[in-house]
């Protein structure tokens, strides 16, 4: 269980750290290891020479990244393309987002939904 | 001085309602040394603190910031002139009376009083009414500077806030040591540096003593009988006798009023003042209406209340005789000696009491979405067969954050993953969505309509930013078939209006995923007023089938409780719309499949309608939005999950569910300018949908063999 976040000050400060939602082309992945992304053909990108310092990537769905992808559904292997780069706070988002817009294992990248609660009270 | 507003409320909905509550709040305080009138002067402080209050993170208490507003009336008073010679001139500044200067900044702080209420809708109309009627205390002493400070206050609070109404928005402070920084940006007025050091005078002696609270004491007023008509019989009222206004009714009349005569009657009159209702005609017999009070009381309540008849005997000690008689004849539906009643004291700044914890009051009677259909959904009903409670079912909330101590949830509701958000907003909305669902039954508190589920929550917070796809994704790993997830979560669409999280891709892929699975994906539409059908959402996730079951919001029945319970004077249910039509705000579309209740949902959380200093024992009368419908199809869906795995020892597979659901439910109804082309679908009826369950599941077993 992740723990809650006591230290934080009150209000949505500590969860509106900048990131930018990355959907790889079929046949890339991430790997950790190497802090890159790699396709099935041994191309490498180094995604972090482009970002800012202490920028983090990690997969939307974590744990099908870790599943063989023949044991994937359709709507799981797509999902399983989906990275959020998490930036420091204070970094510029749109530079991130163009960015990787060039890096040649991006099928699309995008800001993320700004969410909040539906609740009218 | 013109009438042209400062602000308008359009202008205002761009900041969020803490921004709203601090913008109004100042434009009182620019003006607050202009009233003075004593009595009263704590009670204007009062309510431009309550706005403030509101604007730095407090709870917003609706009955607080009413109660507060209303203080600040009074009788009507007098309020005394301030003269003012500003040193080193001969000017003489004066606040010329109740007509102008005092009373308008009285209307300020009023009138942000009401910004501070969490759940008022009417806050931009408040905070601009308090940027205007700030304006014109100003303007009376010759200062046209408030209007220029109020509009530099909003430019401000505009880069400052990033979400709109009816956002509630994060806290802010708005004093003058705050980001707003000075009240007056140009410097402060002589008025006002003069006023603010001077002391208020005091009220001259006056021979009436004013309304002085003493000890309660019966009042010598006779006991009377309250006579409830059938609805079927009108029968009108005379001084003393019962009248005949239609042919037929002969006969009831004449049956009453010889009962009637064998007591001393002094007088038989309506119970209910006789004021005409907008739609009611005054009948051509010209008997009295008995109608209410236009404004005060639905208009389904006045036609039920035209039936009750004061019969007021000279001997007190003659009424229980005489409803006794009265309640067996066929005209009379029930009769009764009216209760003597006791004043029921508000306490000014907790009108919701906490009760005696752990045994808090037990709020279940206004909980009028578990009530047999068309009304509600049936849950009362379908808890009474095996598995209609939700058994065996596990659902998974996913949002920000849960008070999981809540004296009214289950023991041991598991955060599967993701991080709480520290936030009482975000605390009290998750506590509210489960509180709907699986609160426990018995006295304390609300029951939740699948109360027998296990209930589980994930946050959509991961690695310190929102991820609804990974959370919809890691619930559906720990979750099974026929379990449920619910997404109580709304993103800002193309058009800068909240949309249902399927819009984006991964979020639509994360659903379709858990769907595959068996696992039931319950989606709130989300609070934009968006057509989803529109242009500007083809293809994308709005205009195609996730399999999740998306939910708008419609309106309820006028509940009795919401309207004369506790918060009487706010807005009720009929002045929404007609029961089950789409309610203003939320969105629809084809791929809208079922609503739920939209408005003043009864359930935990907020403390609104019991509060403390303890948040577990808070509950709500006023949950509202997609937020409160989706809950509401979620926890209906487990019920059937629930039955199916009894009946056919398997769950429905999602897609069989929602038809289930759709096919059975009480279906949508449109509104005035709210057609039933906005689709938002019916609302779950769960008896019938059982029913549909047995006939699906059969239908299916026909097609294989």
């Amino acid at each position: 269980m992740t723990p809650v976040m006591k230290d934080d000050p009150p209000g949505m400060e500590p969860f509106v750290k900048p990131h930018i939602v990355v959907k790889l082309k079929p046949g890339w992945a991430f790997d950790p290891s190497r802090r890159a992304f790699v396709s099935q053909d041994g191309d490498v990108v180094r995604p972090q020479r482009d970002l800012p310092k202490g920028s983090r990537i990690v997969p939307m769905a974590p744990k099908l990244t870790r599943e063989p992808r023949a044991t994937l559904s359709t709507a799981e292997e797509e999902l399983s393309r989906y990275f959020q780069v998490i930036l420091p706070k204070g970094e510029n988002a749109s530079a991130a987002r163009d960015a990787a817009s060039h890096w040649p294992s991006t099928a699309e990248v995008s800001m993320p939904p700004k969410v909040s609660l539906p609740g009218v009270v | 001085m013109n009438d042209e507003p400062v602000i308008t409320a359009e202008e205002l909905k761009k900041l969020s309602r803490r921004g709203m509550a601090a913008f109004a709040a100042r434009c009182a305080r620019r003006v607050q040394p202009l009233f003075d009138v004593q009595e009263r002067v704590k009670a204007v402080r009062k309510a431009i603190e309550v706005a403030e209050n509101f604007a730095k993170g407090g709870v917003g208490n609706p009955d607080e910031a009413y109660a507060a507003a209303k203080a600040t009336e009074g009788s009507k008073g007098h309020p005394e002139s301030r003269e003012v010679t500003s040193p080193g001139s001969s000017r003489s500044i004066s606040a010329s009376g109740p007509s102008e200067t005092a009373e308008a900044a009285r209307e300020a702080a009023g009138y942000a009083a009401r910004t501070g209420s969490f759940y008022d809708l009417g806050a931009p109309t408040y905070a601009a009414a308090a940027a205007a009627a700030a304006a014109k205390a100003a303007a009376a002493v010759g200062d046209g500077r408030a209007a220029t400070a109020a509009k530099f206050d909003h430019e401000k609070l505009l880069k400052l806030h990033h979400v709109a109404f009816p956002e509630i928005g994060d806290p802010i402070d708005p004093s003058e040591s705050g980001p707003l920084g000075p009240l007056w940006p140009d410097g402060k007025p002589k008025w006002f540096v003069i006023l603010r050091k001077r002391p208020i005078p005091k009220p001259r002696r006056s021979s009436d003593p004013g309304f002085l609270v003493r000890a309660v004491s019966q009042p010598d007023t006779p006991d009377y009988v309250v006579v409830e008509l059938s609805k079927d019989r009108p029968l009108g009222v005379g001084p003393k006798a019962f009248a005949a206004p239609l042919p037929g009714t002969e006969s009831d009349a004449a049956s009453l009023n010889k009962i009637l005569a064998s007591f001393d009657v002094v007088t038989v009159r309506p119970h209910f003042p006789a004021v005409e209702t907008p739609s009611r005609a005054r009948p051509s017999t010209g008997l009295p209406v008995m109608g209410l009070q236009e404004g005060v009381v639905p208009e389904a309540f006045a036609d039920a209340f035209k039936n009750f008849v004061q019969v007021i005997p000279k001997d007190s000690a003659d009424s229980q005789k005489l409803a006794t008689r009265l309640k067996k004849t066929n005209a009379v539906r029930d009769a009764y000696v009216a209760p003597r009643p006791v004043p029921a004291v508000v306490t000014p700044l907790a009108a919701a009491p906490e009760g005696k914890a752990p045994g808090s009051r037990n709020f279940e009677p206004s909980q009028g979405y578990l009530h047999s259909p068309p009304n509600g959904i049936g849950a009362m009903a379908a808890w009474t067969v095996p598995g209609g409670d939700g058994k065996g079912v596990r659902i998974c909330d996913i949002e920000g954050a849960w008070n999981l101590k809540h004296e009214d949830l289950p023991k041991g509701i598991r955060l599967l993953g993701g991080t709480m958000i520290p936030n009482l907003g975000w605390r009290n909305h998750g506590t509210a969505v489960l509180g709907e669902m699986v609160s426990l039954p018995g006295v304390v508190g609300t029951v939740g309509i699948a109360h027998g589920a296990t209930a589980v929550v994930h946050s959509a917070v991961i690695n310190g930013v929102f991820n609804t796809a990974g959370a919809i994704s890691a619930a559906a790993a720990e979750l099974s078939a026929g379990d449920v997830i619910l997404i109580e979560l709304q993103g800002t669409g193309p058009n800068g209006k909240y949309v249902a999280m399927q819009y984006w891709r991964a979020e639509f892929l994360a659903i379709q995923a858990a769907v595959a699975k068996g696992i039931v994906v319950v989606e709130a539409a989300g609070n934009g007023d968006e057509d989803f059908d529109a242009p500007v959402f083809q293809g994308t996730g709005l205009q195609t089938d996730s399999g999740a079951i998306v939910v708008g919001a419609g309106v309820p029945p006028t509940n009795y409780f919401d309207y004369f319970g506790f918060g009487a004077g706010k807005p009720g249910y009929s002045e929404i719309g007609t029961p089950r039509s789409r309610i203003w705000f939320s969105n629809y579309g084809k791929i809208v499949n079922v609503q739920g209740w939209g408005w003043h949902v009864t359930t935990l959380g907020y403390g609104d309608l019991q509060g403390s200093a303890r948040e577990n024992v808070w509950y709500t009368l006023r949950f509202s939005g997609t937020s409160s419908a989706s809950p509401i199809v979620a926890a209906a869906a487990a019920c059937i999950q629930g039955r199916a795995t009894v009946l056919k020892r398997s769950p429905l597979t999602p897609s069989d569910l929602r038809d289930v659901l759709i096919k059975s439910g009480t279906p949508q109804e449109p509104g005035p300018g709210v057609p039933l082309s906005q689709h938002i679908g019916p609302l779950p009826h769960l008896s019938r949908a059982f029913a549909q369950m047995r006939k699906h599941t059969t239908e299916t077993r026909g097609r294989l063999s």
